[in-house]
This record gives C-alpha cells, structure tokens and sequence, in this order.
C-alpha cells in the first residue's frame, strides 16, 4: 500500500516531480563539484606556490659556511634541500661571484629561472647570469677559466649577476668541503614552522629562518581560495534548499484532495506526512546518484582545466556520503516545512471544492 | 486588457506566482552572488599576493656587483652609480601608476661588517590625482613582522635592526647603536627570515647625510598590480610593430610596467623579479580559471532551473492556452500576452535576485578579505543589469518551446483531456 501511493504519486505528478528532481539534482551536481573541489583545493594551490621558491632558509651564524648535513636532515623531514656554496674568481680580470648548486635539487625550487640554452649542466660547465654576461660579453658556448657556459640565466635577482656553477666546482674553487653557504628548504605548506625547529634544534650552528613573505603569503592566500569556496558552498546550498521547499509546498497544496480523502477515510496526520518525506527523501537520493555522476565529470574536467591534471573521475566514497547527507538534509527540511501544511488541511472544505 | 489578464493571473494564483518568482531570484542570485566574486577575486588575490615583496627592481644601469641566490643575497655591495631620489616619486605617473602600490627606494652602505640600508618607512607624497598617499619599504613588504619594538616613522636618530645581526651584536630594541659615528635609537627588531635580517636599516635622507650621497638612491623596489604573462607578454618589445606595442603596452604585464618605469626614469634599468611575478602569474591564473569554472557550472545549474520551472509552468497553463482559442484569441495575442506575463516575472524575480546576490556577493568578500584591510568585493554596475535581463530572457526561451506547440494544438483536444 505505501509503495502503491508513492508510485502512484510518482507516475500521477510526473511534471511537478519532474521539477523537484531537476532542481535537486543541479544541487547535487554543485554540491559535488565544489565538494570535490574544495577537499583537493589546498594540495593544489600549495603545489602552484612551488614557483616561488624556498621558505626556509639556512645561514651560518657565525664564519661563512654551515655542515651540508642539514641539507640530508631536511630532506628526511619530508622537505627539498637546495644548499648553495657561494665563492668568487677572476674572469678576464673582472672579479665575478660563482654560486655553486646542485642541479638535480635545485630545478625544483627555480622553476622562475629564465635559462637561454640549458640549466642541466654538467662538471665543466656553468650558467651565466644575463647582466654578468652582457658585461663580460658572454655567450652559450663561451669558455671561461673554469667552465664553459652552457646557459644564460635571467632572474631579475642576484642570480642576474653571477655565475652559476655544479656545486663541486664552487667546493674546489673556494677550497671548502661538505659545507655551504646558504642552504634553502622547501617544507611542505602546512609543516613549515615544524620543519624549521626541528632543523634549528639540530643544527645550533645555524641560523634557520622562515621566509615569512613566502611562507605567510602562501597560507594566507590558499586559507582565503578555501573559505571563499567554502561560503560559495553554502550559499548554493542554502537557495536551493528554499528552491525545494517552495516546490515542496506546492506540492502538498496541490494534492490537498487526496490529503482530505485520505483523512477522511481515516489516516492520520502522521502517517500521511510519513509518506510526503519518504517520497522526498528517495527522490533525494534519486538525484544525488544522478547529480554525483554529472557532478563527478564536471570537477574532473575542472581539475584537468586549471590545473593541469589527469582526466580522472576520483570517486571518493566520503564526497559521496557528503553530497548524500546534505542532498537528505535538504529534502528532509524541505518536506516537513512542507509536509506541516497536512495538519491543516479540513477534509470537508477540501472535498466540497474550494 | 493586457494589464487585466495580468492582474488576474496573479490574482487568480498569487501562491504560484510567487514560487516562479522567488525560483526565478534564487536563480539569479546565485548566478549574482558568483559572478560577483569571480570577477573580483582575481584583484584581491593579487594584493594578497603583494606580500611577496617587490615585483620589480630597478636600479642604475651601472649597477654593482652583488652574490646571492633566491631571496637571500650574501656578498657586498657597492654603487658605482645612482638614481635620483627626486626621480623616483616619476614612478607613480607612468600609465600603469595607479597599479603600483608600493614604492621602497634605497641606499645601501657598508659600515665595518654593518649592512646599512636607507630607505623610506612611511614617506608622505602628493600623488599625480592630489591625494596624499604614504609609501616605503612597508608598502612594499607588508609581510615582514617587527619581532620586538615597534616600527619608525621616518625620525632622523631612530633604526629598524634585523633579526640575525640584533642577535650577533646582543641588541636589545630600545638601545642606541652607532652607525657611521652617529648615534641611532634602535626602535624596532625586525624579523623577515631573508636579506633584511642581516641589515639595519635608517631613514634614507639620514644615510645619505652620512654617506656624503645627498639624493642619491641604489636601487628601488616596486610592487605593482599585474595581468598573469601571457606568450604575447614576453615578446621583445624591440621587434613588436606599431600595434603590437601599443596593445602591449596598454596591458599592465611585469615587463610592460617595467618598461614604462625605464623610460620614466633614465638611466635606470627595471627587471622584472621573476620568482615573485612568475608565480604569481601562475597562482592568478589558477584561481581565475577555477573560479571563472565553477560560475560556469553554477551560472549554467541556475539557467536550467529558471528554464525548467517555466517550461513547466506553461505545460500546466495548456487548458488556458486552449479556451482563449476557443473563444477566438490569434495565436499572435495568446502568445503575446503569455510572453508578457512571464517577462514581467522574470523581471521582477531577476530584479530581486541581483540585489539578494550582489549583497550575497559583498558578504563573502567582507568576511574572507575584510580582514586583511581589503575593501569588499567591487561589483561593475553592469552585472545586475545584466543578470536581469538574462533571468527574463531564460524565463522566456523556457516558456517559449511548450507555448509554441500548445499554441499550434486544436483546442478541442486540450479541452476534453481536461488539463
């Protein structure tokens, strides 16, 4: 009997149902978009500051270099370690600085450098930075007395004005060894503050700092990206709740014959709005399996989009609970602000016709 | 006629009306409420994105030699030439000037193993438009944090002292220090976690006294407001033709601004700092495009719901559609009346939604931006309008399909299916 009526109602106000559904299932497809979005929306954005380089960085706090072991104890903390050994030479009797670096760990943290030529170099070879090599007159090809240039740098920083050469070749140079001079970390986002005292714990001979203008903008511009979406969220959320409730109540309006033959015959309030809501609620459900499956394509074209990313529909069990447990909220409120109409409906006045 | 058959379609069924109404502003105002932020998030990231310091340096073209790597610079440095500090308040009235919001010149100087750098801390100036506007190393840095102290505000005998160097020399904030023979008050610790924790740093018209370099400025820095790069960005503006130039000069990109600055200030050289504006292109263009995305799918959701909702409205109406056929109403009447009707709905549920929306929208900026002193989301007053008329003419192409067949159905047969 209460499949029967829910059916029944199903196939009687196909148009009206119709209606519900499509709204319910536009709620759902939002709802798993900015869901979607909003659970990978920090990871992305912390991988997008990347370019900007290091936030922390290692200096000696007394003397000129610091033990490259920090460099290792940074990379076992979950972090990339970049240590630079800066020392200077003569070159056609100009004094020119050469920053030592370590290619492979360092390209990571420079994806800013402007390289003519190549930025994999090799023993015997350096990076010119552009004003350093308009000044000597320098090339990609160039010989200088202890590398051949291979690549033209412009940073608009100090880089500009150096020469960039394999670390072993600024060690030999300077005559130093398992030292630097500056060693820059890139720690995850949200352990910056933990990697740096661990690290300053350890290495009491070294002055480990947070760059505050990276670090502090990176999570205060990723925090406000999230509470923006976040407030974007709810306000869909919340008008489409009123959307369903007003066609809710209309619902109930528009049936209120069978509501006053049904009590006439005897049913009680509660039972009859039992079958409002669970009819609302598989309705719900209906449109959140719906909804979820459009919405699922949408953030994955998003992510592939913006970002970058792999066309991948990441289904996750807990975006799908979500957008179910609000799609049920939604519906639940909105047949019972509905469904609270039966009560006052008089069978009598109902049935005679107006 | 037209009005009364209006008025009776609302009297007649108030409760409806105001549920394609209020379907109608809801619409609307979600699609408000997101383009409102969309459009605006991209300028208010970009200030935020300030804080990652200066986006272009300029100094003279005979610049000295320094060492570093990243943001850290080690090494000495010494001008071999300068800018005129007269010069750099030119800055402001380039084309783009109103997009820079921050100006630090400086002088640097060697004292012993002391790095002194003079710079303005909160330098008042008459902008080109005749406000008063104050910039400086602040404007610039807005992340670096005072440890201990307090900030200066230009007093001749007072000094900002990094970090690292307070602690090597035990400086306490509130001792007086010497610095080139003269006594500073040390009004501040500063901690940066770059260069700047290895320097003190005096008032600028100071150092130049000191130094013997009245007017005389090294290098500057500049912060300005600028559009992601682009490939056009990066072309050489030496072998761009007339047009090319002018579009790339009319676009406020790092190297177009720089470019500006350099034939503002002659002499200079003004480099884009490519770590601070590379990514920041790239950090702007990802939260434009996913914005921009997501208003795509909400404005898209919203237009579906305002069509569905009317396109069923006006199946429901059939029966009425069908008697003022009956008794001999043109289609050309039915169709005008009913197009009538559903605008003025759509107008006024657009109407109501815009504003709901706007406010939505000025909402999320207060609370998510206002607190870092940013003003709240601007909205052009084009948009409303806009959203208006798209929420009418939706409401209308919703109605129009279902409106054209029952127009073009025998009455008769409407009639006895009794809708």
């Amino acid at each position: 009997m209460f499949f029967r009526f829910v059916i029944r109602a199903l196939q009687y106000r196909k148009q009206r149902l119709l209606l519900s559904f499509s709204a319910l299932t536009v709620a759902a497809a939002l709802a798993t978009v900015l869901f979607g979005i909003y659970g990978t929306v920090e990871r992305r954005m912390r991988d997008e500051f990347r370019g900007y380089g290091a936030n922390i960085a290692a200096v000696p706090v007394s003397g000129k270099t610091l033990p490259l072991e920090l460099a290792t104890a940074a990379e076992k903390l979950g972090s990339t370690a970049a240590p630079f050994l800066i020392t200077s030479t003569q070159v056609n009797g100009n004094a020119v600085v050469v920053a030592g670096f370590v290619p492979a760990k360092t390209a990571d943290m420079t994806s800013y450098w402007h390289v003519k030529g190549t930025r994999a170099i090799g023993p015997g070879e350096c990076i010119a930075g552009e004003t350093l090599a308009a000044r000597l007159h320098l090339a990609v090809g160039s010989q200088t007395p202890i590398c051949t240039v291979k690549g033209i740098v412009s940073t608009g920083g100090a880089e500009d004005q150096e020469l960039l050469a394999p670390f072993e070749t600024a060690e030999n140079l300077a005559g130093i060894h398992d030292a630097a001079s500056v060693i820059e970390i890139r720690a995850p986002g949200a352990q910056v503050d933990a990697v740096r005292t661990a690290l300053a714990q350890q290495f009491p001979s070294a002055d480990v700092r947070t760059i505050l203008a990276v670090a502090g903008t990176e999570s205060n511009v990723v925090l406000k990206i999230r509470a923006s979406l976040f407030l974007l969220t709810l306000i869909v959320l919340g008008i489409t709740t009123l959307c369903v409730t007003s066609n809710f109540s209309e619902m109930v309006l528009e049936r209120s014959r069978e509501i006053g033959i049904l009590k006439a015959l005897g049913a009680v309030e509660r039972g009859i709005a039992a079958l409002f809501v669970s009819e609302s609620a598989a309705l719900a459900l209906a449109a959140t399996v719906a909804g979820y499956a459009v919405g699922l394509i949408a953030a994955a074209a998003i992510a592939r989009e913006v970002f970058g990313a792999v066309f991948r529909l990441d289904a996750s069990w807990l975006v799908f609970a979500g957008v179910a447990g609000v799609m049920l909220a939604v519906a639940a409120i909105a047949s019972t602000i509905a469904a609270s109409r039966i009560w006052n409906i008089q069978p009598a006045i109902v049935l005679r016709g107006e | 006629m037209i009005f009364r058959f209006i008025k009776e379609s609302i009297t007649r069924a108030p409760r409806r009306k105001a549920l394609i109404i209020a379907a109608i502003a809801m619409g609307s105002a979600v699609a408000t409420a997101m383009l409102g932020v969309m459009l605006d998030i991209g300028d208010k990231i970009n200030r935020e994105l300030r804080s990652e310091g200066a986006n272009i340096v300029v100094t003279s073209r005979a610049a000295a030699l320094t060492g570093g790597v990243g943001s850290i610079n080690a090494g000495a440095s010494g001008a071999a030439n300068y800018i005129p500090e007269s010069q750099v308040l030119n800055i402001k009235k380039i084309f783009w000037g109103l997009n820079v919001i921050g100006i630090s010149p400086s002088l640097i100087a060697q004292d012993g193993a002391l790095q002194v750098q003079g710079v303005w801390f909160a330098h008042s100036y008459q902008t080109p438009s005749g406000d008063t506007q104050v910039t400086g190393i602040r404007a610039v840095n807005p992340a670096w944090q005072i440890a201990k102290g307090r900030w200066t505000l230009d007093v001749a005998d007072e000094c900002i002292v990094g970090a690292s160097v307070a602690r090597g020399n035990g400086w306490k904030a509130g001792g007086v220090i010497d610095v080139f023979g003269s006594p500073f008050r040390i009004a501040g610790i500063l901690s940066t976690g770059d260069e700047a924790d290895d320097r003190v740093f005096v008032p600028l018209e100071r150092l130049q006294q000191l130094t013997g370099r009245t007017g005389q400025v090294d290098r500057i820095d500049v912060a300005a407001l600028t559009k992601p790069e682009d490939d056009f960005a990066r072309k050489d503006p030496k072998t761009m033709t007339g047009k090319e130039l002018e579009r790339w000069s009319c676009t406020n990109y790092v190297t177009s601004i720089a470019y500006e600055i350099e034939q503002a200030l002659p002499g200079t050289e003004a480099r884009a700092v490519r770590r601070v504006a590379d990514s920041e292109g790239r950090v702007l263009d990802r939260v434009g495009g996913l914005m921009g995305m997501i208003t795509l799918v909400a404005l898209f959701s919203a237009g579906l719901t305002v069509w569905s909702l009317t396109a069923t409205t006006m199946m429901e109406r059939r029966g009425e559609v069908a008697i003022m056929q009956a008794i001999g109403a043109t289609r050309g009447i039915v169709a005008a009346l009913f197009g009538l009707e559903i605008a003025l709905v759509g107008l006024v549920g657009g109407i109501i939604g815009a504003f709901a929306g706007v406010s939505l929208a000025h909402y999320v900026g207060a609370a998510v931006f206002g607190a870092s002193g940013g003003s709240a989301v601007e909205i052009t007053w084009i948009l409303p309008f806009l959203i208006v008329f798209a929420a009418m003419a939706i409401a209308i192409a919703g109605a129009a399909q279902p409106l054209y067949r029952t127009l073009r159905m025998e009455p008769a047969g409407i009639l006895r299916e009794g809708v």
